[in-house]
């Protein structure tokens, strides 16, 4: 049985290998401006190393702006990847296969870039050591420390687990061109993969295990980051739905994040074969349910507050519907969640573009949002005193670039190693499609 | 109205007599003993970090060194919450061996000094200081009040589990996965075809644009580099000499000799330890104007006079609530026969005559700051360009002789770096016009040039926490330091001369000594430090310039 043909098949090798073999002048030129928007974030942060946080608009009262927004952020969008290709891969989707590779390589990327940003708030990163020597197991701090880790693991195993047949595919079929360094690098981590039944069998429990593992994994680690705000006492902080709040928007960022990568891949690798319009859509509902009901988290969370207009939320309050960071949150509000909702409900907008433009719509948008939250709540005072307002200096903007930039670096150059989509899995649906249109024609000649 | 005659009647002779009884009681009593104790504190065993509350204990014994039994001793703590102040924690009386002890439990963490008086019931009045460190008591936990500590306690425990168990899945999954391909992988492979690519699917060569963006980044980097630098490099070294040549010759505790000249008691208590009303309340600056000096006591929001017996007279006291009170207020000079005193309440500058008469009040242009202005230093220049030290904003400002805005050093926030600052202190003005700041969060002393432009920055390795600065004619830098409860001389090229006002120069056995200093001032070779906790003390330090 024979689910390609060969032609099919060898198109689909070589649309997976061309980033590797064949990445073109754009790709260096795309990784040549990404890497100096990074370079430049590393000499801010030199520039913040050198002179303490002085150089950024942190301040006595409002002590977490850009950089723990970014962690947020970035930690969420991570969970998204992770966890779109997850429950897609568990109910067995079988559009999933040409995404599933990019979703868990955005994963640990964000992961990645986001952990980095408590190092950065520190302001001293030598002192990190004092979370571990003196840490408190009471605190949310420390556990959130021990969940991202604990989920970065997991999240390098749930790429690197069915990526094996492909990397097999890599060492078997680049031949010289794949280069001396690469090829080692193949046959180290292919394990010796050849296809076989038994091999078959331990990858998929194996992927389905980490599968499983990888969902309440993700949900804890945001939680945790709730927690981080939610025990406090801090008038807008200080809510029961924060956790499920944050799960939702990692959610609604993350798979917007996985559309505008997938969208961007595509775009560049020329992946029109295989990722399709239809995959677009699907994803486009995932993300206008979670929009949905991310906006009546909102809006039960700020009716709530805004009714009993406790002490200390009215300026909270106040600085966001009417106040100095009202623009930003009718932003969000208008651009970042009811414009993309729009987007993808009409059917004349629904098609790659239109559902691209919302998706980064939410990106942006969702990023707004993690700044409102973390900032307005620090500048209400909680003694009598003026209200302080926050706004970021060039070394906070720099860095927040870099980091955003570095995502898509790491992406591109992963993919100079490793197939962009997956051809073992495609192989694979596109047997199972086979087995089942075979399966009712056996059944008729019998 | 005969009731009332006759209320009066027996009220008026009774009103004399209470009168006449009370006056001749006061009379009666007898003056307070002139008979000399020493009071010493006593450190506790080890510092306090860690522990939810601390000893505080003192020593009252003659100058014999018998002890003195059942004597009350007052305990303070110096608060900053609101401006600084002595906050009292209790009274004990000595035991026999002369100390009194008090359980202190602290509400901040961090350095503590402790002021502990003998009111002088049946001796002379005295006073000790000494500081401790504290962890702040340890919190109680809410849920402890509602029985749900056992819960807290498990709770982690639970977390540390699952994570375990997450692990312990991950690994096995890693484990089980790996050993199954393995074991499944057969001993041969056949030879596949290789993956053979069509002609190169790229647009136009994007040579051009690489090379552009190529060129871009090479120019970008070094500019942003260089923008990076800016401002951020060390304190360099003085011309001509190394920066502190203590660090070679381990010099920090060398002795520079010092007399002294006389001591004017600033604080003066009752029998029961209480501020007398003529007492100053932490007098933080003094001010000299010819041959007289004048000590701005803080607290009181006064200005008062040394008279020629060596004692303070009031020469100014403030309007509490006004714009020319100095409540607060906390640096004082003086220039061409008027003294400037920074307003701390609503950014004033206030000039009085040498007779505490008001002549101006300048109302200082300040730039938007994060903080309310809180000037702790104040120096004018010959031209009449002031500079204030706003110290809880991190800056020294600069004003015109009208208060309008020049120019500041200083982030707006604690930094460090050439222009840098962290809790600026007192602040002074050399011969030639350039400006030193005690730096007092960066232990150390800067000099700007008079526009501002950074010179030099020294004492980093002596100084603790330099409070305030003076310069002499000859270029000799006197620095004032809590912590060491010292002060301390350089020379003109920046090299450490010495210390001196603290135990090892006064003698313990002599008091007074330099309990807290704060404001300084220097004239000739004669050096005026004003004492927040006992008074001022007028040093001569000749050996100093002849080094």
């Amino acid at each position: 049985m024979v689910a390609l043909q060969h032609e099919q098949q060898a198109r689909l090798e070589q649309t997976a290998m061309r980033p590797i073999l064949q990445p073109g002048e754009f790709f260096w030129a795309v990784v040549i401006a990404l890497s100096i928007v990074v370079l430049m974030a590393l000499v801010a942060y030199l520039q913040q190393l050198r002179e303490g946080l002085a150089v950024t608009g942190l301040n006595q009262r409002v002590s977490w702006g850009f950089y723990i927004s970014d962690m947020v952020f970035f930690i969420g969008i991570s969970y998204g990847g992770a966890m779109t290709s997850a429950i897609l891969r568990l109910t067995n989707a079988p559009w999933r296969a040409p995404l599933s590779r990019i979703a868990e390589t955005m994963a640990v990327v964000a992961v990645l870039v986001g952990a980095v940003f408590p190092l950065i708030d520190m302001g001293r990163p030598e002192r990190m050591g004092n979370l571990f020597l003196h840490g408190q197991v009471g605190s949310p701090v420390l556990w959130d420390v021990v969940a991202v880790t604990t989920y970065l693991v997991a999240g390098a195993i749930f790429l690197y687990l069915p990526l094996i047949p492909d990397i097999a595919v890599c060492r078997d079929r680049l031949g010289p061109a794949g280069g001396k360094l690469r090829t080692r690098l193949y046959e180290l981590l292919a394990l010796g993969w050849q296809n076989t039944p038994e091999q078959k069998r331990a990858l998929e429990w194996g992927t389905t295990v980490v599968a499983i593992t990888i969902i309440p994994l993700a949900v804890a680690v945001h939680s945790v980051l709730a927690f981080l705000f939610g025990v406090t006492s801090r008038p807008g902080w200080d809510s029961t739905i924060f956790a499920p709040y944050f799960v939702l928007g990692a959610m609604f960022s993350g798979v917007a994040t996985v559309i505008l990568a997938v969208a961007g891949l595509r775009w560049a690798y020329h992946l029109e074969e295989y990722i399709e319009r239809k995959h677009f859509e699907y994803l486009s509902f995932i993300m206008l349910t979670l929009g949905v009901a991310y906006g009546y988290f909102m809006f039960s969370e700020y009716l709530t507050e805004g009714y009993k207009m406790h002490e200390g939320v009215g300026t909270m309050m106040e600085l966001l519907i009417t106040g100095d960071l009202a623009p930003f949150f009718w932003l969000f509000g208008l651009g970042g969640l009811i414009l993309p909702i729009l987007l993808v409900a009409l059917p004349f907008t629904r098609n790659v573009s239109g559902i691209t433009v919302a998706a980064l719509a939410v990106v942006l948008g969702m990023w707004l949002k993690r700044f409102l939250i973390v900032v307005p709540v620090l500048a209400e005072p909680l003694m009598p005193s003026e209200v302080v307002i926050y706004w970021p200096s060039r070394v906070e903007i720099a860095i927040t670039a870099g980091a955003a930039a570095a995502i898509p670096l790491l992406m591109l150059l992963f993919f100079r190693v490793f197939p962009i989509i997956s051809v073992y899995e495609i192989e694979e649906m596109a047997e199972a499609e086979a087995r089942k249109l075979e399966a009712p024609a056996e059944g008729e000649a019998r | 109205m005969s009731a009332l005659k006759l209320a009066l009647a027996v009220a008026t002779p009774l009103i004399i007599l209470i009168a006449l009884v009370t006056h001749a009681a006061s009379a009666q009593t007898p003056p307070r003993q002139v008979v000399p104790v020493v009071l010493e504190g006593v450190l506790p065993a080890q510092q306090v970090t860690g522990q939810q509350s601390v000893t505080l204990a003192a020593r009252l014994h003659g100058p014999d060194g018998a002890p003195v039994r059942g004597e009350t001793l007052d305990f303070y703590v110096i608060n900053s919450v609101f401006g600084e102040h002595l906050m009292k924690v209790g009274q004990a009386p000595t035991d026999a061996t002369g100390t009194a002890e008090l359980l202190y439990e602290p509400t901040w963490a961090g350095e503590h000094t402790v002021v502990v008086r003998y009111g002088g019931a049946a001796y002379t009045p005295t006073q000790t200081t000494f500081r401790i460190n504290a962890a702040g008591p340890a919190h109680v936990h809410e849920n402890a009040r509602f029985g749900l500590e056992p819960v807290r306690a498990v709770a982690p425990l639970g977390a540390a589990l699952a994570i375990l168990a997450v692990w312990g899945t991950l690994a096995l999954a890693v484990t089980r996965t790996v050993r199954g391909i393995r074991a499944a992988a057969p001993a041969t492979s056949s030879a596949l075809p290789l993956v053979r690519m069509p002609e190169a699917l790229s647009p136009a060569p994007l040579r051009p644009v690489l090379l552009a963006i190529t060129v871009v980044m090479a120019l970008a980097l070094p500019i942003a580099w260089f923008q990076a630098r800016e401002g951020s490099a060390g304190p360099p070294a003085l011309a001509g000499a190394p920066l502190v040549p203590g660090a070679e010759q381990p010099g920090s505790d060398k002795i520079l000799p010092a007399a002294l000249l006389r001591f004017v008691p600033a604080i003066t208590t009752d029998a029961a330890g209480q501020l007398t009303p003529d007492s100053a309340d932490l007098p933080a600056d003094v001010a000299l104007l010819g041959d007289r000096q004048y000590v701005l006591d803080t607290n009181k929001g006064r200005i008062l006079t040394v008279t020629p017996a060596g004692q303070l007279a009031r020469m100014f006291e403030s309007d509490r609530d006004g714009e020319t009170s100095l409540l607060g207020a906390s640096a004082i000079t003086s220039l061409d026969g008027e003294i400037y005193v920074a307003g701390p309440r609503f950014g004033t500058v206030i000039v009085l005559s040498p007779f505490g008469k008001i002549e101006e009040v300048l109302k200082i242009e300040l730039p938007a700051a994060e903080h309310p202005f809180r000037p702790a230093g104040i120096a004018v220049t010959d031209d009449g360009q002031i500079w204030l030290s706003d110290s809880n904003n991190h800056r020294v400002v600069s004003v015109d002789r009208k208060g309008r805005f020049l120019g500041s050093i200083g982030k707006g926030a604690a930094a460090t770096g050439e222009y840098g600052l962290d809790t600026p202190g007192g602040i002074a003005v050399d011969a030639l016009g350039n400006l030193w700041v005690a730096d007092t969060g960066n232990h150390e002393v800067k000099k700007y040039s008079p526009k501002g432009v950074f010179l030099a920055a020294i004492g980093h390795r002596e100084l603790a926490r330099p409070e305030a600065v003076a310069v002499d004619d000859a270029g000799d830098i006197f620095v004032t330091d809590d912590e060491r409860a010292a002060v301390l001389a350089f020379g003109r090229d920046g090299a450490f001369l010495g210390s001196f006002g603290n135990d090892a120069t006064v003698g313990a056995q002599s008091p007074p000594r330099l309990q807290s200093p704060a404001g300084i001032e220097v004239k000739g070779t004669t050096v005026y430090v004003m004492d927040r906790l006992s008074g001022l003390f007028i040093f001569s330090v000749g050996a100093a310039s002849a080094q």
